[in-house]
C-alpha cells in the first residue's frame, strides 16, 4: 500500500510537472532564504549567552540627572570598581574593562593587539577557556599578560609562550609583560573582544586617576554570586553611589536641582550582558531602536517568506485537488476507505516538501559564502537545530496543505464525483484570503524598502555642513603619536597643489574602516548655570580642511602659542545657548571654573550624523589630548594619485600600521550600516515575496482558467471579445490586490513612521510610495495572469466545448 | 440477491425537486444477467449507483445479500462494495497515473490481498484478456477496446458476486463492443450476477431479463428469449 502511495505520488507529481516545480522551487527558495535569515537572527540573539552564568552577568551603568535630561552612561571612574568590591565583595565579582589599542612585540616580531585592561575577577565572571598556563588566576601579578590563541600562533609559532616576555606599546608608553596564560579566541558572538589582557593598574593614566571620582572612562562588569535579584542589588548600590558621586556638587555648594522623585541625582543600574549587543546605547524601550529590532525583523521577514511559499503550496494543492476528484471517486468505488485516501494525499504533500527541504538546504549552503561576505556575517549550517525547526514547520505545512484534498475530497459520494455533477464548492474563500495575505506582505515589504531607501538617500544627500567628499580620515594607530604624524605630513606636502591641507581630531567623523565612533562630552557651569557641550581635540587648519564656516572671531593661529591654552572655538548652537553676542567679542569669555576664551564661532555642522540633533560643540587644540585621526583635504583632481602618495608616505611614517584611510562621505554612510543592511535585506525579501506570490498567482490563474474553460468557450460562442474575456478573468484577481493594498497601507505607515522616529532629521512619510507599491504589484500580478487569460481568450471555443 | 421495495431517489435544490427514482421494486436473483434500458434521464444510472452502493436512496428499502443496506454508512457500504461488487463504466475510468497491471491490481490493495496472490491473479486475468503484452502500458497508450478489457479485468479481479456495467459498449465500435459483451456473458455463465445499463437492444439481448425504466419508474419487465451467445 505504502509503495503504491509513493508510486502514485511521484507519478502525479510528474504529471503536473509545472505545478510540482512551482511548488518545489518556490518552497526551496523560501526555505533557503529563511535559513539564512533565521541563522542571522539567531546569531544576533545568541550574543554573550555562551558565558556559563550569563544570566548573572551585568554591565553597570548609570542614570545621571542633568540639565539636558537623564544622561545614560556606562563609563566609570577608576576607584569605582575597588570601592564596589569593598562594599559588595561578598555578593559579586567585579572587573573593569578598558580599551587600549596596542602594539605587541616579541623578538622583533610586531603585531597590533586588541589590548584590554581588566581585573583578576575577569576570569570569575566570564567563560573564556584558558588553554595553557595558570588556569585559575592568570592575572594575579601586575606584570602578567594573557594572550589569545590566534595572537600566540603568530608571535610564538614554535615556542611555548608561557613565561616569555613581550613588550607592549600603548598610550605612548612601552612596558614589558610576562605571558601567564593562553586563552581561547573570543567567539564571534562575544561583545567583549580582545587578543591580550592585562591588569587595569597598567593603564597609562592609572596613577593620576586612581583616586579621581570624576573621570569616567571605562566599563565595569559584575557577576552576582548567588541568586540575588538585579533590582535588589541596584537599590543596595544607590546609597553607595550617592555617597561616592555627589561630593562634587556639594563642594560647589549647590543643591541637586535635577534629580528623580527621591532626590537621587546619580542612579547606578545593571544591564544584563545578554542585552548588551542589541542595546549598547542603553536605550530603554524608546521608539524603535534598529539594532534591537533587527533580529526580530529578520525572523519576521523569514516567516513571511516561508508563509508565502507555504500558501502557494496550500493553494496549489487546493486548486489541483478539484481536478483529482475523479481519481478519488474511482478509488472509492474500487474500495479505498477515507483513511487510505487521506494518507495518500499526505504522502504526496510530504514528498514535495521533503524535496523542497533538501533543495532549500543545498541552496542555503551554496548562497552562504556570498551572504556572509555581503553582510559581514560568519554563519554556518553547523547550527542544525534550525533545520529541525524548519522541518517541523514544513511538516505542519504538509499537514495543512494535504488536509483539504485529504479531508474534503475523500468525503464526497463517489457517485456524485463520477457523474461530474458536483459543482465543487470551490476552495475560493480560503484561497482568496491567502492570496490577499501574500500580496499584503509583498506590498508591505516593498513600501518599507522604498521608504528606507528614501530616508537613506535623504541622509546621504543632505549637506552635513562640512566637506566630506574631498577629505580623507586616517586612523593614527599606536605606532606614532598623532601630532607628530601630522607635522611630518605637512612638511612633506607643503606647497603641494593636490594636498590642500592637513589636520586631525580625536574623534572620528562618521564611522571609519576601524568601525569606531567616539564622542566626548563635557559639563561645567557657566554664570552659575550648568552647561554641557560635546568636546573635540583638534589640530590647526581644522576649519580650512573641513571647509567649515567661521561666523565670528578667528581660528587657531600657529603663530600664537597661547592659542593652545584655554582657548576654544564653539559652534553656533552652543553660542546661542550661552547667549554670546556675536558682535561683542568681549562677551566671548566663558567664565567657568577653568576660564576659557572663545576664539571663534563656527556655523553648525552635523558632526554626529543625522540621527542626532546638532549638539553644542567645543573645539580646542589641547596637547593633553591626543589626535586619533588625521584629516587630509585633497584637490578634486588626481585624487587617486594623491591617495597613493598618502599611502606611500604613511608607510614611511608608520611602517607597521596598516593604512586605513577612508573618505568622510564613506564614513558618514557607514553610520547607517544597520539601516543599509536592513534595506538590502528588505529589498531582496520584498522581491522574493513578490516573485513567490506571483509564482503562486500564476499557478492559481492557470487552474482557475482551466476550470473555467467551458465558460470561456460558451461566452465566446455567445459573442464575447478577447478583451472582454481577459477583463473577466483579471478583475477578480485585481480586486484581491486592491484589498491587499488596503490592508498593507496602515501597517506600512505605522512601522515606517516608527522607524523614521529614530532619525532627528527625516523625511515626511512619502504617501505616494503606497500607490507606487500597489500599482507595481498590481502590474506584475496582471502580467502574470494575462499570460494565461490572453491565451485562454484567444483559444478556439470549439476546443473547450468538445470536451463535454 | 437484490430486492428493492419502493426505492426512491429525490434530488433537491433550493427551488426544484427532481424525482430520479420513484417507487422502484425489483428483485434480481443470483446468477441473473439483467439489462436495464430506457431513454436518457430516466434514472438508469441513478439506480445503478444505488444498487452498487455508491449512492444512498432517499427512501424505500434495499436488500443486498439479504441485508437491509439503505441506511448503511459510507464505511459499511465501502466494505460491502469492495468485496462483492465490480464496476464497469462507459468511459472506462482507468486511473491515468497507473499502468495496466497496477490498475488491475488496485482493488486488491484495498482488500489487502497478499502480494504474491495479487501477482498471480493479475497475470492470469491479463492472460485471459489477451492483454499480458500491454501490462506496463498506461491507459492513454491503449485503444478503447483494450481499455475496456482492462476495466473488466479490474472489475472482476476480486471475484465479485455482482458486476454492474454502465453502458460498457457505449464508447466502443461494434467489434470491440461484441468482445466485451462476450466477456460479460461468459462471466455470467461462470456464475457472476450482472446488471447492465444499455441503450442498445442488441446488447440487452445478451442478458436473460430486460427492465425498462421511464421517468424513474419501472414500466416493463420481460424475459429475453433470443440469445446471442
Amino acid at each position: 500500500m505504502f509503495k503504491n502511495h509513493l508510486k502514485i505520488a511521484f507519478r502525479s507529481l510528474r504529471k503536473r510537472a509545472l505545478f510540482s516545480s512551482i511548488n518545489t522551487i518556490g518552497l526551496s527558495i523560501a526555505i533557503a532564504s529563511s535559513i539564512l535569515l533565521f541563522l542571522t537572527s539567531f546569531h544576533e540573539l545568541s550574543y554573550d549567552k555562551f558565558h556559563e552564568d550569563s544570566d548573572r552577568i551585568y554591565r553597570v551603568f548609570h542614570h545621571d540627572y542633568t540639565p539636558d535630561g537623564i544622561q545614560k552612561g556606562s563609563g566609570w571612574p577608576t576607584p569605582f570598581q575597588p570601592a564596589l568590591k569593598e562594599e559588595f565583595g561578598d555578593q559579586l565579582y567585579a572587573a573593569r574593562w578598558k580599551n587600549n589599542q596596542a602594539a605587541i612585540e616579541y623578538e622583533g616580531k610586531l603585531f597590533e593587539a586588541n589590548f584590554k585592561m581588566t581585573d583578576e575577577d575577569f576570569f570569575e565572571i566570564f567563560t573564556f577557556p584558558i588553554l595553557k598556563g595558570d588556569p585559575t588566576t592568570p592575572l594575579k601579578d601586575l606584570g602578567s599578560i594573557v594572550l589569545a590563541e590566534n595572537l600566540v600562533g603568530k608571535l610564538f609559532p614554535n615556542e611555548d609562550p608561557i613565561g616569555k616576555t613581550v613588550t607592549m606599546s600603548y598610550d605612548n608608553i612601552k612596558k614589558d609583560f610576562i605571558v601567564s596564560a593562553v586563552i581561547a579566541d573570543f567567539p564571534n558572538n562575544s561583545t567583549l573582544t580582545f587578543t591580550a589582557l592585562a591588569r587595569f593598574e597598567n593603564d597609562a593614566d592609572y596613577a593620576q586617576t586612581k583616586d579621581m571620582w570624576s573621570a569616567f572612562h571605562h566599563n565595569v562588569y559584575v557577576k552576582i554570586k548567588s541568586k540575588i535579584k538585579k533590582e535588589v542589588l541596584e537599590s543596595a548600590m544607590l546609597p553607595f553611589a550617592n555617597e561616592k558621586f555627589t561630593d562634587e556638587e556639594e563642594e560647589e555648594g549647590e543643591q541637586p536641582v535635577y534629580a528623580d522623585a527621591d532626590g537621587n541625582t546619580f542612579i547606578p543600574k545593571l544591564q544584563p550582558i545578554t542585552d548588551l549587543h542589541l542595546n549598547s546605547a542603553l536605550n530603554e524601550s524608546t521608539g524603535m531602536n534598529l539594532k534591537t529590532v533587527f533580529p526580530y525583523a529578520l525572523l519576521l521577514i523569514g516567516m513571511f517568506i516561508l508563509m508565502i511559499a507555504s500558501i502557494n503550496f496550500v493553494n496549489l494543492t487546493l486548486g489541483s485537488s478539484v481536478n483529482r476528484a475523479m481519481e478519488v471517486g474511482l478509488r472509492k468505488v474500487l474500495g479505498a476507505n477515507r483513511m487510505q485516501l487521506i494518507s495518500q494525499f499526505w504522502w504526496e504533500a510530504l514528498i514535495v516538501i521533503g524535496i523542497a527541504l533538501g533543495l532549500g538546504i543545498t541552496l542555503a549552503q551554496l548562497a552562504m559564502p556570498t551572504f556572509n561576505n555581503f553582510f559581514n556575517e560568519e554563519l554556518s549550517l553547523a547550527n542544525a537545530s534550525i533545520i529541525w525547526i524548519l522541518a517541523l514547520i514544513l511538516l505542519m505545512v504538509a499537514f495543512i496543505g494535504g488536509a483539504y484534498p485529504a479531508l474534503v475530497l475523500s468525503k464526497f459520494q463517489p457517485a456524485t464525483v463520477l457523474k461530474k455533477l458536483t459543482n465543487f464548492q470551490k476552495p475560493g474563500k480560503l484561497r482568496n484570503f491567502l492570496v490577499v495575505f501574500q500580496f499584503a506582505i509583498s506590498i508591505l515589504l516593498i513600501t518599507c524598502t522604498i521608504v528606507i531607501y528614501q530616508q537613506l538617500s535623504f541622509v546621504q544627500n543632505k549637506s552635513l555642513g562640512f566637506n566630506k567628499e574631498e577629505v580623507m580620515s586616517i586612523p593614527v594607530g599606536n605606532e606614532i603619536e598623532g601630532r607628530k604624524a601630522i607635522q611630518r605630513m605637512r612638511n612633506e606636502f607643503s606647497g603641494d597643489a593636490h594636498i590642500l591641507s592637513i589636520t586631525g581630531n580625536d574623534g572620528n567623523l562618521g564611522m571609519g574602516k576601524d568601525l569606531s565612533t567616539s564622542r566626548t562630552g563635557w559639563g561645567f557651569s557657566y554664570k552659575g548655570e550648568p552647561v554641557f557641550t560635546m568636546f573635540q581635540s583638534i589640530d590647526y587648519d581644522f576649519i580650512k580642511t573641513l571647509d567649515l564656516e567661521l561666523i565670528a572671531g578667528r581660528t587657531f593661529d600657529p603663530n600664537r602659542p597661547t592659542d593652545t591654552i584655554d582657548k576654544m572655538i564653539i559652534n553656533e548652537t552652543f553660542a546661542k545657548s550661552l547667549n554670546i553676542d556675536l558682535n561683542d567679542p568681549s562677551t566671548m569669555k566663558l567664565d567657568t571654573s577653568a576660564s576659557f576664551e572663545v576664539l571663534g564661532i563656527i556655523k553648525d555642522y552635523h558632526f554626529d550624523g543625522l540621527k542626532e540633533e546638532i549638539n553644542p560643540l567645543s573645539l580646542a587644540i589641547d596637547k593633553k589630548y591626543g589626535i586619533e585621526y588625521i584629516l587630509v583635504r585633497m584637490a578634486p583632481q588626481n585624487m587617486t594619485q594623491s591617495v597613493n602618495r598618502l599611502k606611500a608616505l604613511w608607510k614611511e611614517i608608520a611602517p607597521r600600521t596598516e593604512f586605513a584611510g577612508s573618505f568622510l562621505d564613506e564614513n558618514t554612510e557607514r553610520l547607517y550600516r544597520d539601516e543599509q543592511r536592513l534595506s538590502t535585506i528588505l529589498l531582496i525579501a520584498g522581491s522574493l515575496a513578490i516573485f513567490l506570490s506571483c509564482l503562486g498567482l500564476f499557478a492559481i490563474a492557470l487552474l482557475t482558467i482551466v476550470q473555467r474553460t467551458k465558460e470561456i468557450g460558451i461566452r465566446k460562442v455567445l459573442g464575447a471579445s478577447v478583451p472582454n474575456i481577459v477583463k473577466l478573468l483579471s478583475t477578480d484577481f485585481l480586486k484581491l490586490i486592491l484589498f491587499s493594498t488596503i490592508i498593507a497601507v496602515p501597517l506600512s505607515w505605522y512601522s515606517m513612521n516608527q522607524w523614521l522616529q529614530d532619525f532627528y532629521y527625516r523625511i515626511e512619510f512619502p504617501w505616494w510610495v503606497l500607490f507606487v507599491a500597489g500599482i507595481l504589484v498590481a502590474f506584475i500580478a496582471l502580467t502574470t495572469i494575462s499570460f494565461h487569460s490572453v491565451r485562454a481568450a484567444l483559444a478556439n471555443p470549439i476546443n473547450s466545448l468538445k470536451d463535454e | 440477491m437484490i430486492r428493492t421495495s419502493n426505492l426512491q431517489k429525490i434530488y433537491r435544490t433550493e427551488e426544484v425537486e427532481t424525482t430520479a427514482l420513484n417507487n422502484v421494486n425489483i428483485t434480481i436473483n443470483e446468477g441473473e444477467f439483467v439489462s436495464i434500458m430506457g431513454p436518457s434521464g430516466c434514472g438508469k444510472t441513478t439506480l445503478m449507483n444505488i444498487l452498487g452502493l455508491i449512492d444512498n436512496p432517499s427512501g424505500g428499502e434495499y436488500h443486498f445479500l439479504e441485508e437491509e443496506v439503505a441506511g448503511y454508512s459510507e464505511r459499511q457500504r465501502s466494505n460491502l462494495r469492495k468485496h462483492n461488487i465490480g464496476f464497469i463504466f462507459q468511459s472506462f475510468n482507468l486511473i491515468d497515473e497507473l499502468s495496466v497491471y497496477e490498475n488491475v491490481e488496485l482493488p486488491m490493495l484495498y482488500t489487502k490481498v497478499p502480494s504474491k496472490e495479487r501477482k498471480e491473479r493479475v497475470e492470469k486475468l491479463l492472460e485471459d484478456m489477451n492483454m499480458m503484452h500491454r501490462k506496463n502500458h498506461f491507459p492513454q497508450q491503449l485503444s478503447g477496446g483494450q481499455q475496456q478489457r482492462v476495466a473488466v479485468a479490474r472489475a472482476i479481479v476480486n471475484n465479485p458476486k455482482l458486476i454492474l456495467a454502465d453502458e460498457p459498449t457505449g464508447n466502443l465500435d461494434s467489434s470491440n463492443g461484441d468482445d466485451v459483451m462476450q466477456l460479460l456473458a461468459s462471466l455470467n455463465q461462470a456464475g457472476t450476477t450482472i446488471i447492465m445499463v444499455t441503450h442498445s437492444p442488441y446488447c440487452a439481448e445478451f442478458g436473460n431479463r430486460i427492465i425498462r425504466l421511464l421517468d424513474g419508474q419501472v414500466v416493463k419487465e420481460n424475459m429475453v428469449t433470443k440469445h446471442h451467445v
